[in-house]
């Protein structure tokens, strides 16, 4: 359920007021672009299908069921979105092998860095809906049965999921 | 690795982009939409929303304001579902237009203003200002309502088409909704052809389409009522929705009906339109031009106010 100041800019939203949209924008969208970073990996395509995420997300407004948060509803269009971004470009994306540069360097402690290298090369080999159910739950927060709405499937099948995601990245680290 | 291992490095350590987003994401995003307001978008049938059938807070029929009925006329739009009824509820001449009042009964309101809820309104009033010189009738006002309040019904097969079309694995995210009335200008058992008759801006475009695919198990409603494919005629009214691929799927919420590649989609559901939907619909092109949903007041000389303003500010 959602709380009376964002059921009132998403109300304002539907009337048309662009700028109580934008609220709502600025609230959601670092939270969105690296999810959808999560999924198609490259900075760019993110933040295109974060910004087709919220164009969409108000186009479709008012069809938003205010029984879930605002947030697991915008999830659920990025995550199509990404997903969709994948398939059209997915011969298109190369590996920018920095890119693990700076992730590890980001990371607490230098003893580590190698090991983070290892994990997120091996989290970008499991298939795209496995990376975002990864995303979904440990970094956004979500639980399975919102990631199951986000997805779209049975909570069983996010629960298979993240199992046979956890067995590859097992398999692959060891 | 332990899985003990996994689920604390996982917590401690996201997959970050390099950089932020950029300073005018937001800016952007904005300015599409001042670009591309809601009204100019093609819908499917749900997005019959986009009416704005403004919901109010409930007014006992006590305190309506007295309207003159013409004589002893009563309007009832036809069709008829699942029990809604909009009835013409009288007139009353204010300078330079006439307020129409419309009962409407079982009429599920999905407010604008109140987004959480989806009443279903065993009677409401609604009234709408027609200036002088409209030749809209009370009788089509009348019928727009009535139109409305079937395409936001729960129980609207719009719904049910979903729920079908969820259990196929293939329409998991490409199901597309096609424009909210077209007319069919052909059919047979593997093609149909359409005309839709869209408002974009100030016009309204004609486009003709013929999609050469129609899935074997398609779904095709009328109301409540499951019908098979030949029960789909030239001449009637539809909402098709197809199995969208290209930019079809990926811009479907701006592409225009002459830029998809139809031979690249499936068509996977008819839902037949009603035909006070389809005169609303129709109707929908005089909305803001030549009448207003309004809502009585004591700031305006006339007594009545544009709804959507009026409950915006109360709110």
């Amino acid at each position: 359920m959602q709380n009376k100041d964002e059921l009132e800019l998403i109300a304002h939203s539907l009337n048309g007021d662009h700028d109580a949209y934008g609220v709502l924008v600025d609230r959601y969208k670092n939270a969105i672009f690296y999810h959808c970073f999560a999924i198609v990996h490259d900075e760019a395509s993110a933040e295109d299908v974060a910004q087709e995420t919220f164009i969409t997300a108000y186009y479709k407004l008012h069809l938003y069921n205010a029984d879930y948060r605002l947030s697991t509803w915008l999830f659920k269009i990025a995550t199509n979105k990404a997903l969709d971004s994948l398939r059209k470009h997915r011969h298109e994306i190369k590996t920018d092998d920095n890119v693990f540069d700076t992730l590890a360097s980001q990371q607490p402690g230098p003893d580590k860095s190698a090991h983070y290298d290892e994990l997120h090369r091996a989290v970008e080999a499991l298939a795209p809906k496995h990376r975002a159910v990864i995303s979904l739950y440990y970094w956004q927060g979500l639980s399975y049965d919102e990631i199951a709405n986000v997805m779209s499937v049975p909570v069983g099948s996010v629960q298979g999921w993240m199992h046979r995601a956890k067995a590859t990245l097992r398999k692959e680290l060891s | 690795m332990k899985e003990k291992d996994l689920d604390g490095i996982f917590k401690r350590a996201p997959i970050t982009p390099r950089r932020k987003l950029s300073a005018q994401f937001t800016h952007q995003v904005i300015h599409h939409l001042n670009e591309q307001p809601r009204q100019s978008r093609l819908s499917y049938i749900k997005e019959f929303l986009q009416m704005k059938l403004i919901a109010k807070p409930a007014i006992a029929l006590a305190a309506v304001i007295a309207c003159v009925a013409i004589g002893s006329t009563s309007y009832a739009a036809v069709g008829g579902w699942s029990g809604i009824q909009a009835l013409f509820g009288g007139e009353k001449k204010v300078d330079n237009a006439r307020i129409v009042t419309v009962d409407t009964h079982n009429c599920t309101i999905t407010s604008a203003l109140n987004i959480a809820s989806h009443d279903k309104k065993a009677q409401s009033i609604y009234y709408y200002r027609v200036i002088n010189g409209s030749k809209l009738t009370n009788k089509q006002i009348v019928q727009f309502v009535q139109g409305y309040c079937e395409g936001n019904d729960p129980a609207h097969s719009a719904l049910d088409i979903q729920s079908e079309l969820n259990k196929n694995p293939l329409n998991q995210g490409t199901v597309v909704g096609g424009y909210i009335d077209s007319v069919v200008t052909a059919i047979s058992s593997s093609s149909i052809s359409i005309r839709s008759d869209v408002p974009t801006g100030d016009t309204i475009e004609t486009f003709n389409q013929t999609f050469p695919r129609i899935d074997p198990n398609v779904i095709v409603y009328s109301g409540k009522q499951r019908l098979t494919l030949a029960d789909i005629h030239v001449s009637d009214h539809i909402a098709l929705s197809y199995r969208a691929s290209g930019d079809a799927l990926a811009h479907s919420e701006t592409i225009r009906p002459d830029q998809i590649d139809t031979s690249a989609q499936v068509v996977v559901a008819i839902s037949k339109n009603s035909p006070d939907l389809t005169a609303a619909v129709n109707y929908q092109k005089y909305n803001g031009k030549e009448f207003e949903q309004v809502t009585p007041c004591s700031t305006d000389a006339s007594g009545f106010c544009n709804a959507e303003q009026y409950y915006s500010q109360k709110h």
